[in-house]
């Protein structure tokens, strides 16, 4: 098939506390391995997109020269967080299929334990005056008061947060990657104090240094490549009414209950020409417990309410009815901001996941984002 | 408590009003809709035209969180604190501090309280019936403006 693209590689660098090294030492490590797992030479790229949030990174222009591309045809850098990595793959691929572009690196690199932490970040903008001097100043707080709602209109509770946690530590155990690899159960969950309420430390993204990349390439160089690619048959990037006047403010958001994925999900699903009753898997952003539940209901995966009843029935193990966050999520394998969440998904859809392959991988929706918001994907094996 | 709020042309009066215990939201004189965080347009009818009007104050809660952890070194004598979106009968929503001892519960009703910093005041959310005056201590190092 021509006139699409697809995820053709991944590649990370490990992910730690201290990775001893440069942001943009970690970005090219990461592109370089992306282009390794396809078996395409840094020459042929010509498009790199990447994100950062208060310069955290490095532009895909320095990228660029470290890796000696010769013509950079599209750079797209994007002042966001973790609502860009779909959001760039699908402009890769939109960029591929109108011939603007041939193979495009999409990463995120940053040093986010040992320097620049997202979690407890200012940002600049109108709204942070109205947070930062009372002590509502952490990513962590927004989500948490959201969660709130959500858990109390939907009628669920603390232990559907914790069914999240404790099921993705299932897959985290397979996954030699993640950073938390240890099972834990209710009672361990539970033994944690509150971080900020209703969140635990196991409802929380472990913050780390590191850089993941996936490369998009037309499906028909796709074709020469290593691995059987990942087709992106749809995506969609979406805010909803009033999202904000900064990253972090939502003040004028009408339902805290509801996030993006709400709203993007009918042309998401339209694009593909899929229902979520066709996905083998999905991949929801997970900084924190409960934008999966938020997720998985706002996609229409499940019903209003029904979402931490799902994971306790344990429809999102590898032998249930839809995996869900295969790797363990950012939750167990590290916050790289959603560009592993992405890498991920390719990574089974290829049937590439090795230990935490889900038997079914033909489809497979991916997020980013977790508030006002966000961006998915649906991949398929084409 | 941390340093205070970096103060703009569009939000001044609201800062200023709480010096004067006075809660202060954004009206439209176009179309009469208030709204909060202050905008310089409009976005229901799209008129620049605007003015200040005092709330009354009272809302109800609509979320909640309990900071449990300091994630600065100034709010470490402060946790647990308690964080609530509270929704102004005038429609519109604020993000504010509970005082100290209020439990939080969805729904519920609450009244402005004003507490003052050295530097700037604060408006915080109690039980209406808590009292009518402003609480917290008058550690005001100069006039209020």
């Amino acid at each position: 098939m021509s006139g699409e693209a697809a995820i053709t590689g991944v590649g990370y660098t490990p992910f730690s506390r201290a990775s001893g090294t440069t942001v943009l030492d970690l970005a090219q490590r990461a592109c370089r391995a992306a282009l390794d797992d396809a078996g395409l030479a840094p020459s042929e790229v010509d498009g790199i997109a990447s994100f950062m949030l208060n310069d955290d990174s490095v532009p895909c222009t320095a990228v660029a020269t470290t890796l000696g591309v010769p013509q950079l045809r599209l750079a797209l850098d994007l002042n966001l967080g973790g609502q860009a990595p779909c959001h760039l793959v699908w402009q890769a691929r939109n960029a591929i299929v109108t011939g603007q572009a041939r193979h495009v690196l999409v990463f995120r690199a940053m040093n986010g334990r040992s320097a620049a932490s997202v979690g407890s970040m200012q940002f600049p903008g109108p709204g942070g005056p109205f947070r930062y001097p009372i002590g509502y100043g952490a990513y962590m707080m927004y989500i948490a008061m959201w969660a709130r709602r959500f858990l109390h209109e939907t009628g669920q509770d603390e232990q559907d947060l914790a069914a999240v946690a404790i099921a993705q530590r299932r897959h985290a155990a397979r996954n030699p990657r993640a950073i938390r690899r240890r099972e834990i159960d209710l009672a361990e969950y539970q033994g944690e104090p509150f971080v900020v309420e209703p969140f635990r430390r196991h409802d929380c993204t472990s913050e780390v240094d590191g850089a993941c990349a996936v490369l998009v390439s037309s499906l028909e160089a796709a074709r020469d490549l290593r691995h059987s690619p990942a087709v992106v048959a749809s995506g969609a990037w979406r805010a909803g009414p009033a999202p904000g006047l900064d990253i972090g403010d939502h003040l004028a958001w009408a339902d805290y209950t509801r996030n993006y994925t709400t709203h993007l999900r009918e042309d998401l699903f339209a694009r593909a020409g899929l229902a979520p009753g066709d996905l083998d898997l999905a991949e929801i952003y997970d900084c924190f417990s409960s934008t999966v539940l938020m997720g998985l209901e706002g996609l229409g995966i499940c019903e209003r309410g029904g979402s931490g009843a799902f994971v306790r029935s344990g429809a999102t193990a590898l032998d249930g009815s839809l995996p869900v966050n295969t790797h363990g999520g950012l939750l167990a394998e590290g916050y790289l901001h959603g560009m592993n969440t992405v890498a991920e998904a390719a990574l089974q859809i290829m049937g590439r996941g090795g230990e935490r392959q889900a038997p079914r991988h033909e489809t497979c929706v991916v997020t980013s984002g977790a508030l006002m918001d966000g961006s998915a994907l649906i991949l398929t094996a084409g | 408590m941390s340093t205070g709020p970096a103060i703009d042309e569009e939000s001044r009066p609201y800062w200023e009003g709480l010096r004067e215990e006075r809660l202060r939201i954004q009206r439209c004189t176009g179309c009469g809709a208030h709204r909060f965080p202050p905008l310089p347009a409009c976005p229901r009818c799209g008129a620049a035209e605007r003015e200040w009007v005092d709330s009354a104050g009272r809302g109800r809660l609509y979320a909640w969180i309990r900071v449990h952890q300091a994630f600065a070194p100034e709010l470490e004598v402060e946790v647990p604190y308690v964080v609530a979106t509270v929704e102004l009968e005038e429609g519109v929503r604020l993000v504010a501090r509970l005082e100290d001892g209020v439990e939080p519960e969805i729904d519920a009703a609450l009244a402005v309280r004003f507490v003052h910093h050295p530097d700037w005041s604060e408006a915080r959310f109690a039980a209406p019936d808590a009292g009518a005056t402003a609480i917290g201590t008058p550690t005001r190092s100069g006039d209020p403006r």
